[in-house]
């Protein structure tokens, strides 16, 4: 391993490909894919705990270790370039070293240095989703960049009712800065109950990209690019693209690959559709904190390598680093620990894979709707993020686990907030984020408890699709309370 | 070596977690005649303070799984001398645990299992994607006082209505106490399909355990 280090340079591709305009780059031709995914079957045998317990988890350890990555509760923003170059060189020690697990074989899919960097080289580094004039492009966002964030904001994947689907994905879609939608989890389809793996499965997802195109065409942007899909395997994802009106090549598909370096056969199935189907799909990893990785420096190098990997398994240059705390705050982007994580992972892979990043200003927040708290939880990660050189994703709030427990007014605030962000130092916002965070630090666990705050129908006009006078009134006191900090916001 | 430096080495290998060194420094302590109880309260006390730094997050999923492991280890060779004598090993009951069908959210109830080892339950881990049959038959096999099941989604939680059901329907409802918890799942939900007991977080969930057990 010491050698293979020794030969590892930080590749510094990210000034290389600033030039290169005419070609932007191609996914793996399909024939390499298979190539990788044969390796499922002819890979060397290793049993899941085994893997977890003594291949995966004494690496990470080693790794953190040898290159002292080290979190700092003070420095939430990453500043320490060494480190960032650090994580990165762990995170692609630890790659070669362990590889991905296909947990169906139980064999292990390994990568070779070449094949990463190759396709790192060769990448996209922008994609357009989405058609007509509601297409955006996607690109590459440098630390510090002066290129606003793209903001793609929905339910994610929380359950909603079939009463207020499509008001809350048009709440989201007529937001002016909202460039994607991401779908929620249908709970009831036409009254009945929704079952993973049953057909009333298949339907709702069905349903649910009616309601998505629906909700898009009554806010006047029909082409935006929906993001799917609801459904505990490939089927339902794979029927709502074949439907009449269902998922479009132009829409991408969340491809989730269960921690830690784990490729399971139905992934590799969802991927399969994105690749033949012709859709985007983005990897979203949980490398979850206090869980197989470890503690937050484990769970980041452990990120950083998971975007890395299933960006080649899956073919697709757009990533989504994603750090769920294990015990308090499953996948809050503004709990301490899991915001600073994700910082240093998209710092790492913004300086050195060139991939297209979006990530969470508000995944979840704990608080609910209507309440300052779940604003002053999205404008700290949005801060953060913008700066760090992300695209923003504004999601649901209640930990998302309750039903429609989200609105657009979150993706409003992400927007808003993130645009404002454009162009600061990183040092001045990680002051201001910490300002930020002192404003919500009591309501979060294990010692505070956070405030229920409103669904949906409950702090927006359901029929005109807009916040009610308190719910405004209350986030233009935040934004007031933020412009105090040092915010300027562009209107 | 004495009585308590054998017990220190128990207590030192199995902090290392490891498999091999535990089951060693458990014979040892056999072999220089120490009480095979003491023994494993020598490992049953320390895997609850590992619970315990786990609940900081001072230590980590992984270390807790290794540890239960090399527990287990301790275990193979302080048990049969424990049935010699006759001593009772204390567990605190048996509890089967799985998450259900169609859900491949799996920490949380990882998480569960670990802690409640640590308090002296007997668990037997389904892992995950558990369809119900499997469920009932697994509790036919180990004769469980508990049956737990997870779910993390709004969708896989009916699972846990379904095995309610299916056990009522089989006449085995009142053999085992059902707790159901994950993501998804409140008390209200809980309460709502007949389940007998629900925890929010895990150690919630292991004090609700010990309290149906002696109900
Ligand atoms: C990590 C994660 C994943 C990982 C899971 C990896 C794994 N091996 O576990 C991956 C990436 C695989 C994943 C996949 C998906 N996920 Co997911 N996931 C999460 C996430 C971020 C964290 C879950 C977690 O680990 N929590 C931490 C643990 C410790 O908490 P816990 O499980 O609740 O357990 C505690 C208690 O509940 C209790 N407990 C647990 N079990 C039991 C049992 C009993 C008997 C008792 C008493 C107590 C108890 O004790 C535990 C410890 O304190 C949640 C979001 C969230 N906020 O939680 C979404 C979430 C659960 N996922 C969601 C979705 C939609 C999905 C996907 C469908 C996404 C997709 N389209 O691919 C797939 C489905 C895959 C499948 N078939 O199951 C939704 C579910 C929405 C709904 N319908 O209800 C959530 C809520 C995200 C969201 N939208 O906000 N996911």
């Amino acid at each position: 391993m010491g050698k293979l280090r020794k030969n590892w340079k930080i590749w510094g591709l990210a000034t290389n490909f600033r030039f290169v305009t005419l070609r932007v780059g191609v996914e793996l031709s399909r024939s390499r894919v298979w190539e990788l995914w044969r390796r499922a079957e002819t890979g060397p045998l290793c049993p899941e705990r085994e893997f977890d317990l003594k291949r995966f988890y004494p690496a990470v350890k080693r790794l953190v270790k040898e290159y002292d990555i080290t979190y700092d509760p003070e420095t939430v923003i990453p500043t320490d370039n060494t480190l960032i170059d650090d994580a990165f060189k762990a995170a692609i020690d630890l790659l070669l070293e362990v590889g991905v697990l296909c947990t169906d074989t139980e064999k292990i899919i390994k990568l070779e240095e070449g094949e990463i960097k190759e396709a790192l080289a060769t990448f996209p580094k922008e994609i357009t989703v989405g058609e007509g004039k509601d297409a955006v492009t996607l690109t590459h966002r440098k630390i510090e960049d002066d290129k606003p964030p793209r903001i793609m904001g929905g339910p994610n994947g929380s359950p909603i009712s079939e009463e207020m689907a499509i008001p809350i994905y048009q709440s989201y879609i007529q937001e002016p800065m909202l460039d994607i939608l991401f779908y929620g989890t249908p709970t009831t389809v036409e009254g009945m109950e929704v079952k993973a793996g049953s057909p009333v499965e298949l339907y709702a997802e069905i349903a649910n990209v009616y309601w998505m195109k629906e909700a898009a065409r009554r806010a006047g942007r029909p082409g935006i690019c929906t993001l799917g899909a609801a459904g505990a395997t490939a089927a339902p994802q794979i029927l709502a693209s074949l439907v009449e009106g269902g998922y479009k090549k132009t829409d991408a598909m969340q491809l989730s690959p269960p921690p830690q370096l784990k490729a399971p056969y139905f992934m590799l199935c969802e991927a399969a559709h994105c690749i033949e189907y012709g859709c985007r799909g983005v990897v979203i990893p949980s490398s979850i904190i206090g869980g197989l990785a470890g503690g937050p420096e484990g769970a980041a190098i452990t990120n950083i390598a998971e975007c890395i990997a299933f960006a080649i398994l899956f073919n697709t240059p757009w990533v989504h680093p994603f750090m769920p705390e294990a015990l308090h705050a499953p996948g809050c982007s503004a709990y301490p620990p899991e915001m600073a994580m994700e910082l240093l992972s998209i710092a790492a892979l913004v300086k050195h894979a060139n991939l297209i990043i979006t990530s969470g200003a508000n995944s979840r927040t704990f608080s609910g709707l209507c309440t300052d708290t779940t604003f002053y939880e999205i404008a700290a990660p949005a801060i953060g993020k913008t700066v760090i050189g992300a695209n923003l994703h504004a999601g649901s709030a209640r930990k998302g686990y309750y039903t429609d427990y989200m609105a657009g007014i979150s993706a409003r605030c992400t927007g808003e907030v993130g645009w404002a962000a454009v162009g600061l130092k990183r040092e001045d916002a990680n002051e201001m984020v910490k300002t930020i965070m002192a404003k919500y630090e009591d309501i979060l666990p294990p010692k505070g408890t956070p405030p229920v705050g409103k669904k949906f129908q409950e702090c927006y006009d359901v029929q005109t699709v807009t916040p009610t006078k308190e719910h405004e009134d209350l986030y233009k006191k935040v934004k007031k309370e933020l412009e105090n900090i040092g915010l300027a916001f562009k209107y | 070596m004495s009585k308590e430096e054998v017990l220190e080495k128990l207590r030192r290998s199995f902090l290392s977690y490891d498999e091999e060194a535990t089951r060693k420094a458990a014979a040892e302590a056999l072999a220089a005649g120490v009480d095979p109880l003491e023994a494993v309260s020598v490992l049953t006390e320390t895997i609850r303070e590992l619970g315990e730094k786990f609940s900081k997050m001072e230590i980590f999923l992984p270390d807790l799984m290794l540890a239960a492991d090399a527990m287990r280890a301790g275990l193979t060779v302080l048990k049969p001398e424990l049935m010699k004598r006759k001593a009772e090993t204390r567990t605190l009951g048996k509890i089967l645990i799985g998450v259900v069908k169609g859900d491949i959210h799996d920490i949380g109830k990882t998480i569960l299992v670990t802690m409640l080892e640590a308090e002296g339950f007997e668990v037997i881990d389904l892992g995950k994607d558990v369809p119900i049959r499997k469920f009932v038959e697994e509790a036919q096999t180990h004769n469980p006082d508990i049956i737990a099941a997870s779910a993390l989604m709004t969708t896989t939680r009916p699972e846990q209505r379904g095995l309610i059901e299916y056990l009522k329907h089989l006449g085995f409802r009142d053999k085992y106490k059902v707790m159901v918890g994950g993501g998804a799942v409140t008390s209200q939900y809980a309460e709502e399909i007949g389940a007998d007991g629900y925890g929010e977080n895990a150690p919630e969930a292991v004090e609700v355990a010990k309290k149906l057990i002696s109900k």
